[in-house]
């Protein structure tokens, strides 16, 4: 079973501060482990990153400036439905 | 799970804008010699002098700077690389510099020849990126605020490409008949107001967001002012000279005022209110372009008539100017930390800490650039009204890019010495973020 790290929020930082920020937490992320990050962008130069480094990651748009990611590592399988779920949860109030 | 279309191919080698970046400010440095040599220089837009240094300006710095940009802006805002940006780079700066050279030559010594040169190679450099880009805009999926203006701009480009080399075609094929006063200035309008606000627009809606930690432009707005700044240059231009086109421009003239009123109103919500030169240099930019804005309705208005120099310098200098000088401050660091990061996360044991983007270009290089910059703006504006200064505006506009050339090249310097120690062999990698 996934388990989902406290959210990372990124949001009122300005650029490279996200970027570092993500990356020094990834480097303890462990298997089936997922992190979710809060940010106000869509990050796209984080993402070829993410890929290059054997992370899998799910970002989609929560409002005008909320967009949530995930990122596991690609070993853990496809996390997809787990993310999705926290996600409808986080939009029932 | 995000992975259709993201490749690490989509992002260029930091050489494709970076050679566009350190190229620019030396025909900057050539516009300001040739008011350093021309004494009479600004004393008429008819002047030959005057015409080099506009040209110079605006399509050896300004489209050096604009061009490789895009390079690396384009997949940024979309996920979709320029087509063979790589390979097609040095070929098409190599093409616009001496295009622009040629050009600027051909004012001065009124050679018909020079002019043919200056158009074929212009012609090609923004020709095959026209193309390249135009196919890259088109692979776009969804399109976004940033792509429509993008390709709009696009459009703008090409139509100033073809007025000028209509209006320059008197000085090598006379026999064509094809030469009007009035499309001089439609050539200025679709270069000013197409092209570089078009994409300043575009650009704007993502970077002083993400850079500034801005609330994103109106949605309504950022949709339709480039579209409907378009349809109001593409008015002005077809219309008969008259009512509906003051009309059109008087439009297109508002929007400018409705775009840069958003965009400072948008800096001054900006979460972090540090000393940041990029953000001045943003303010000095728009507040020139609502100063032309209000030049040329009250023109409009009274039916009198505004100097085209005091607008050309206020916009090409004051508010394009301005805005490139503020962005290289910021996307050039950005770049080479996100290079650097790469590299860095490709080779984690290498030895070599990642410098803190912000001493890349530090601020206090920043800030004397932005001092360089504002005594330029303002010996200038001085010659305008005193044609005796004129060379001492000139000097004063080389160091203004004498130094952003320092600053542009102390960044690659680092860069290359940080990236050289990454790939040399060393112990695991120190922790980057205690000096942040």
């Amino acid at each position: 079973m996934p388990t989902l790290l406290a959210p990372l929020d990124v949001s009122d930082l300005a650029p490279p501060e996200p970027l570092e920020r993500i990356l020094v937490t990834l480097r303890n992320l462990g298997p089936d482990e997922v992190l979710k990050v809060h940010h106000r962008r869509e990050p796209r130069p984080l993402f070829p990153l993410l890929l290059e480094n054997g992370f899998h990651y799910l970002c989609r748009q929560q409002g005008e400036a909320a967009f949530r990611i995930y990122i596991w590592h690609a070993d853990s399988g496809d996390l997809t439905a787990f993310c999705l779920a926290d996600l409808r949860a986080e939009a029932i109030p | 799970m995000n992975l259709a279309g993201l490749s690490l191919d989509n992002i260029p080698p930091l050489r494709t804008p970076l050679g566009f970046f350190l190229l620019a400010p030396v025909f900057g440095m050539l516009a300001a010699l040739v008011l350093i040599l021309d004494p009479g220089a600004l004393s008429s837009r008819w002047q030959p002098g005057m015409l080099a240094f506009t040209h110079l300006l605006t399509l050896g710095f300004g489209a050096q700077v604009v061009v490789g940009a895009l390079f690396q802006v384009l997949p940024v805002i979309s996920n979709q690389a320029i087509p063979a940006g790589a390979t097609l780079a040095p070929w098409i700066r190599a093409a616009l510099g001496l295009g622009a050279f040629s050009l600027a030559l051909g004012f001065i010594s009124a050679n018909g020849w020079l002019f043919a040169l200056a158009l074929g190679l212009l012609g090609a450099a923004l020709g095959t990126f026209g193309a390249a880009l135009a196919l890259g805009v088109s692979r776009i999926r969804p399109w976004r605020d940033s792509s429509r203006g993008v390709a709009l701009a696009l459009v703008a480009l090409i139509t100033t490409l073809v007025l000028g080399a209509v209006q320059a075609s008197p000085r090598f094929a006379p026999e064509l008949g094809l030469y009007r006063l009035q499309q001089t200035d439609l050539h200025a309008l679709w270069g000013g107001l197409g092209w570089c606000l078009l994409l300043i627009m575009a650009v704007s809606y993502q970077v002083i967001p993400m850079f500034h930690v801005a609330p994103a432009f109106p949605a309504r707005a950022a949709q339709w002012l480039p579209s409907a700044l378009f349809v109001a240059l593409l008015t002005t231009s077809l219309a008969e000279a008259g009512a509906l086109e003051n009309l059109a421009l008087g439009v297109g003239l508002l929007l400018c005022l409705l775009y840069g009123a958003t965009a400072l109103y948008i800096l001054s919500r900006r979460k972090r209110k540090l000393v940041d030169y990029t953000v001045r240099f943003w303010q000095l930019g728009l507040v020139h372009l609502l100063a032309v804005s209000l030049l040329g309705l009250y023109g409009l208005g009274t039916g009198g008539t505004v100097d085209s120099r005091w607008m050309g310098l206020a916009w090409g200098l004051g508010f394009v100017g301005s805005v490139m000088l503020g962005m290289l401050q910021k996307i050039l660091p950005f770049l080479i930390y996100l290079h650097l990061q790469r590299a860095w996360m490709k080779n984690p044991m290498s030895s070599a800490a990642l410098p803190n983007m912000k001493s890349l270009i530090p601020t206090p290089a920043s800030r004397r650039q932005w001092q360089f910059h504002l005594s330029a703006l303002g010996g200038l504006y001085g010659a305008l009204v005193w044609p005796v200064l004129t060379p001492l505006a000139g000097a004063l506009l080389f160091a203004d890019f004498a130094w952003l050339t320092r600053c542009l090249h102390q960044a690659h310097g680092r860069y290359q010495t940080t990236l050289d120690s990454m790939t040399a062999a060393g112990e695991p990698a120190p922790c980057n973020n205690g000096d942040r």
